[in-house]
């Protein structure tokens, strides 16, 4: 049967033939397939192993825990001991947190398609001949493009007064304010740049706004002064508390 | 079709009937995708609920494949190797881009209808701000260049000059209602009344965003960068950047200040605002610096920060590059003699550092 539009169609259990569509149906297939394995670990908190040859003889492989794991016990017959140990527990959470996070980016994910959708349904329903001007460059005639040009052309002009006079505005309160975080990052930066003291430098480089740029400087510093950072590794990781106060 | 929450399935019933379906869906999966692309497959799945391991295409052909993948080298083996942690990551990655690439989209489409708008003489309808009116500047921009592209082809096509279907619309005293509208305080921003343009447009774009909401997206921005540098510093140059402050031995706390306060009086105009930004934050380092502290790096603190203080104390005046290269070189002279015992240090507190790799991560979740 033919069809005017190329969605959703049932197709032959066989094998194709055409090399692209092959490679694109096995890469399509089979993350949807490391999808669902992936699913049934999170729901019914099962062990499963999944190993797929590319037409090109790869293997990609997908495992909870691990595909070896799973491999040794089933070759080896090993038994399998319950143990639940504390990096378990550690992965559990992980995985659970990981599978939360995933959950919000698509629920955003989804909000602006429909956000797209409402959008581009709107315009098309207030599309409308009498309003040339809306219309998409490649479809105005000379005499039409030469009218829109001069009148963006003043739009123009307006908005970047505009502009400036908003900007003027946001000096003075920028100023005036005492809660701002935005100005520090601004002036940390200046300073930054104008400063030419080895020690201040670093100093400055641990405010918290100016990180990105206290990072660059690091990369400067001398050799003899990273080996005596690496020194104080231990007494960060004994408190990690420390790393809280920062964030 | 209703969505399934991502976490494990309370009632076991329930459980052992969602695994036996999913199995079998599955099993399905595999089954097609070995039949369309003419591959080998195989999976393996145990499950609290069957004590023997369930596996397709059967335990011969499990097996078969198995040997297969395990007589491959272990760097091709495990190139393309996933277990759930990464296969979550790598989704969670690919689905902030999207969304990304999709807001982006949406904004895109928003100021152009508002260019519009503005082109028709709407502009006072609209409550915008800053970020709004930049974005309008780069749409008009883009928008003239594409209109300048079209009056180039048509001149060199030569096509007819048709007069245009309908008169364009006059903006008449839009600059006055424009300006009315703009007289409003960004603070006290509020959005108008609804009319009925607004009413048929539930997508309107209305900018009512103060700009201390603005600084605080900001802040929120140069957070996230910041959590971004701190695994790849971790990983590649076991550096941190809130090591230089544990340098700091408290006795100097005051030349310190007082040194950054002449370098600010020197350049540049003092800002009340990062002095006091600066103080707290440096009082926090310093109580945690305390704390921190044992005999043994405080001595080797203060034998390592005192001669570079007095270098920096020396030059406050005059600012010369050769002196302090020569201070530098000082420097150099005087750390061959901790080096070793630090390269040691550093060896054995290797693996601590990687485990502390996944905690700002964990903390970024939360």
């Amino acid at each position: 049967m033919a069809r005017k539009n190329l969605g959703r169609r049932k197709i032959e259990l066989v094998k194709m033939t055409n090399e692209s569509n092959l490679q694109v149906t096995f890469s399509k297939r089979r993350s949807g397939l490391f999808k669902k394995g992936s699913e049934l670990c999170t729901l019914c908190d099962a062990e499963i192993a999944i190993i797929v040859f590319s037409p090109s003889g790869k293997a990609y492989s997908f495992g909870h825990p691990n595909v070896n794991k799973l491999l040794d016990h089933s070759l080896g017959r090993v038994i399998r001991h319950n143990n639940t140990n504390f990096a378990e527990s550690r992965t559990k959470l992980r995985i659970q947190m990981l599978n939360e996070s995933l959950t919000e980016v698509m629920a955003e994910k989804e909000k602006e398609q429909e956000t797209k959708q409402s959008i581009v349904q709107n315009e098309r329903e207030n599309k409308d001949a009498e309003k040339w001007w809306r219309n998409s460059p490649t479809e105005l005639n000379l005499a039409q493009s030469t009218s829109m040009k001069c009148d963006l052309e003043a739009l123009k002009k307006e908005v970047d007064e505009k502009v400036a006079q908003l900007h003027h505005r946001n000096l003075n309160f920028y100023v005036g304010s005492s809660s701002n975080v935005a100005a520090p990052a601004a002036v940390s930066g200046g300073n930054i740049s104008t400063n030419h003291g080895f020690f201040d430098q670093n100093g400055n480089s641990t405010s918290a706004p100016t990180l990105p740029f206290g990072f660059n400087v690091m990369n400067r510093t001398p050799a003899g002064y990273n080996s005596y950072q690496l020194q104080n590794q231990e007494v960060k990781q004994v408190h990690p508390q420390y790393w809280a106060r920062y964030y | 079709m209703k969505k399934v929450k991502l976490s494990l399935i309370a009632n076991e019933r329930s459980r052992k009937t969602s695994f036996i379906k999913r199995k079998d869906g599955i099993f399905k999966k595999l089954h097609e995708l070995s039949t369309l692309c003419g591959v080998q497959a195989c999976a393996l799945i145990y499950s609290p609920f069957i004590p023997v391991p369930e596996s397709w295409p059967s335990r011969e052909g499990a097996k078969k494949v198995a040997s297969r993948f395990l007589e491959m080298p272990p760097t091709a083996r495990t190139k393309k190797m996933m277990d759930q942690e990464t296969y979550l990551m790598e989704r969670i990655t690919k689905a902030k881009e999207q969304l990304k690439n999709l807001a982006a989209e949406n904004r895109e489409l928003q100021v152009r209808r508002f260019m519009f708008d503005c082109v028709e003489g709407k502009m006072s309808q609209y409550h915008y701000d800053a970020k709004d009116l930049q974005d309008l500047q780069s749409c008009i921009n883009l928008y003239l260049d594409q209109l300048n592209g079209r009056i180039e082809s048509i001149k060199e096509n030569g096509e007819s000059l048709l007069s245009s279907v309908s008169p364009f619309p006059t903006r008449i005293g839009v600059d006055e209602i424009g300006d009315e509208s703009f007289s409003d305080s960004p603070i006290h921003a509020t959005t108008g009344v609804v009319d009925t343009l607004n009413a048929t447009n539930p997508h309107v774009l209305t900018g009512d965003m103060t700009p201390f909401l603005d600084a605080d997206a900001t802040a929120v921005t140069a957070s996230s960068r910041f959590f971004d540098h701190i695994p790849y510093e971790n990983m590649n140059m076991s550096q941190n950047l809130h090591e230089p402050f544990q340098h700091l031995v408290p006795t100097n706390v005051c030349d310190f200040f007082q040194n950054q306060n002449m370098n600010q009086v020197q350049y540049q105009a003092p800002n009340n605002l990062f002095n006091q930004i600066q103080r707290e934050f440096y009082n926090i380092n310093l109580n945690l610096n305390l704390n921190l502290n044992s005999n043994q790096y405080l001595n080797q603190q203060q034998s390592f920060m005192n001669p570079m203080v007095e270098q920096h104390m020396n030059h406050v005046g005059g600012r010369e590059s050769i002196p302090f290269v020569d201070g530098n070189c000082y420097n150099y002279h005087q750390l061959p003699s901790n080096q070793l015992p630090a390269v040691d240090h550093a060896s054995t507190s290797y693996m601590p550092s990687t485990t502390g790799v996944y905690d700002p991560y964990i903390n970024n979740n939360l």
